[in-house]
């Protein structure tokens, strides 16, 4: 009897600690559900919060924006997109705005993106409109690109005033430079058909400053048309191969009267032609200015010109070397800045009769061409030298 | 002695150039805009033309074009002066059959004139160029 109480005792115990177990575990399930939930709870919102920021990001970008799928379903656009394009309905896929408007072929440049799997800038419009495209690659780790994103920027403001700019100084200098040569004829003619009739030295001075006056009117004029053209990118390069040589010797026969007024020597030997890519007209320009300059500036000695050849960089340095005035050290710095001569301050810097644009022009036009135009060296009272590069051509 | 019409629609500009002309005793004839200019190269036929490009009623391209379409006129030498400095501009007169292609600001008026003297002077020792084949390059 006994032994049968202690039995159920036992089981009893048993029982009641498996019951106290089990309990105790459906407590900590409902624990961790209570948890889970909660943190699925925050992770909503934090979901929440960030599509809140997404879409207030999207609708407040002052670009066009548009998410399509590798193939180009829309899956987001925002309004600018719409105000950009016109859209008042909505659209699905990319295609329709090609079919929309045509030169945009948005499709072609979404395959180009994502074959390539990288952000591309494409410059494009329709009708009056102009347009910077970007589109870039949504990728997932791994390289899986699942789909892009696409911006558009209306530049059609920019553009038009861009133009307008352009227009102003091909018309301004067309202008100017009409009634200059005006005054520049005339005076001519006053001195080469009337001189006999200045009886007063005063005045026969003072018709030929009007005359100098003038030809530095138009090179001033010139040399603005020239830089705001040159910034703009809009002078084209007509690269082709040259001979260097022979374009140095043109130059060196066209300035050589006025070295021999100074009573200066202007030297350059070399017999043999040396090739570069360049263009003519430009390279021409470069060297006038260059040469010039070291005349302009040199009293006694002269100025030579030397050719250095670097095979292992394909380039040819053209040097420019001078017995002249030199440049100060603090002046360096500015010399291929705009408006910028060196040694000259404001009140004196029309002693030179320069417009201050002139090695500004040629290290555009050098860089055009693909060289590098530096100061080698200068010493004040002793001299500059001045080199620029140009790219080598193997015949 | 040779004869010379100017094309041009600047008044300043074209009696600088008659001037110029007049003093090294040339005959002068003068246009004031291009269809004016063309109709005094057919009626005057003229030892060469002086012809501006930006002009009102027919540019000087335009004319240009017309003086080398016409067996009458296409023998006449061109030289087209104007202030547009632009390279292509320059390229393009050429191409269309002009002698030669000169920026007005950028020379006196005497220098000009020894220019057209020079040019005249080739053409009287050699025949005149067949126009058609500088049309077509």
């Amino acid at each position: 009897m006994n032994l049968i109480i202690i039995v159920l005792s036992g089981v009893l115990i048993v029982f009641a600690v498996l019951i106290l177990l089990v309990v105790l575990k459906l407590r900590n399930l409902q624990e961790e559900r209570d948890n889970a939930e909660l943190k699925l709870k925050e992770r909503t919102f934090q979901l929440q919060e960030e599509q809140a920021r997404f879409h207030a990001s999207v609708t407040n970008l002052p670009l066009g924006y548009l998410m399509t799928t590798v193939g180009g379903t829309i899956f987001t656009l925002n309004d600018t997109f719409k105000k950009i394009f016109g859209i008042e309905h909505s659209i699905v896929t990319v295609g329709e705005i090609d079919k929309l408007y045509p030169p945009l072929n948005l499709t072609n440049h979404l395959r180009i993106c994502i074959e390539d799997n990288k952000k591309i800038i494409v410059e494009s419009g329709f009708g009056q409109k102009y347009l910077h495209i970007f589109i870039s690659p949504i990728t997932l780790e791994e390289q899986k690109i699942i789909g892009a994103v696409m911006l558009f920027e209306d530049i059609t403001d920019s553009v038009v005033l861009e133009r307008s700019k352009d227009e102003f100084f091909s018309i301004a200098s067309h202008e100017l430079r009409t009634p200059l040569t005006a005054i520049r004829g005339n005076t001519a003619l006053l001195k080469q058909y009337y001189s006999d009739k200045f009886n007063d030295q005063n005045f026969s001075e003072m018709v030929g400053d009007i005359h100098d006056s003038s030809v530095h009117l138009i090179q001033i004029v010139n040399d603005f048309l020239s830089v705001s053209r040159l910034e703009q990118g809009r002078i084209k390069f007509d690269m082709a191969k040259i001979d260097l040589v022979r374009e140095i010797f043109k130059v060196v026969e066209g300035l050589k009267n006025e070295a021999a007024a100074k009573s200066i020597y202007l030297k350059f030997d070399n017999n043999n032609p040396v090739w570069v890519m360049a263009d003519k007209v430009k390279l021409k320009e470069v060297l006038i200015n260059l040469i010039g300059n070291s005349i302009k500036f040199t009293e006694k000695g002269g100025v030579s010109i030397n050719i250095e050849i670097n095979n292992d960089f394909q380039k040819v340095k053209v040097a420019v070397s001078d017995t002249g005035i030199g440049i100060a050290e603090e002046q360096r710095s500015l010399l291929f800045r705009k408006f910028q001569q060196a040694g000259q301050n404001t009140i004196t810097r029309d002693a030179t009769r320069g417009t201050g644009l002139g090695l500004y022009i040629s290290k555009l036009l050098v860089e055009g061409m693909g060289g590098e135009i530096r100061l080698e060296n200068s010493e004040a009272g002793k001299g500059s030298t001045f080199s620029f590069t140009l790219k080598d051509v193997k015949v | 002695m040779a004869k010379i019409l100017i094309v041009e629609d600047d008044p300043l500009i074209l009696r600088l150039y008659q001037k110029a002309f007049s003093f090294e005793g040339y005959e002068v004839e003068t246009a004031a805009n291009g269809e004016e200019g063309l109709e005094k190269v057919r009626t005057i036929i003229p030892t060469i033309v002086l012809l501006d490009v930006m002009m009102p009623k027919m540019n000087g391209l335009q004319v240009l074009e017309k003086l080398k379409a016409y067996p009458e006129t296409h023998n006449i030498p061109v030289i087209v002066l104007t202030n547009l400095a632009g390279q292509n501009d320059s390229e393009r007169a050429l191409a269309m059959g002009a002698v030669k292609y000169i920026v007005k600001s950028e020379h006196d008026p005497k220098q000009v004139v020894d220019m057209v003297r020079e040019i005249l002077a080739g053409y009287t020792r050699s025949e005149v160029p067949q126009a058609v084949n500088l049309t077509k390059s």
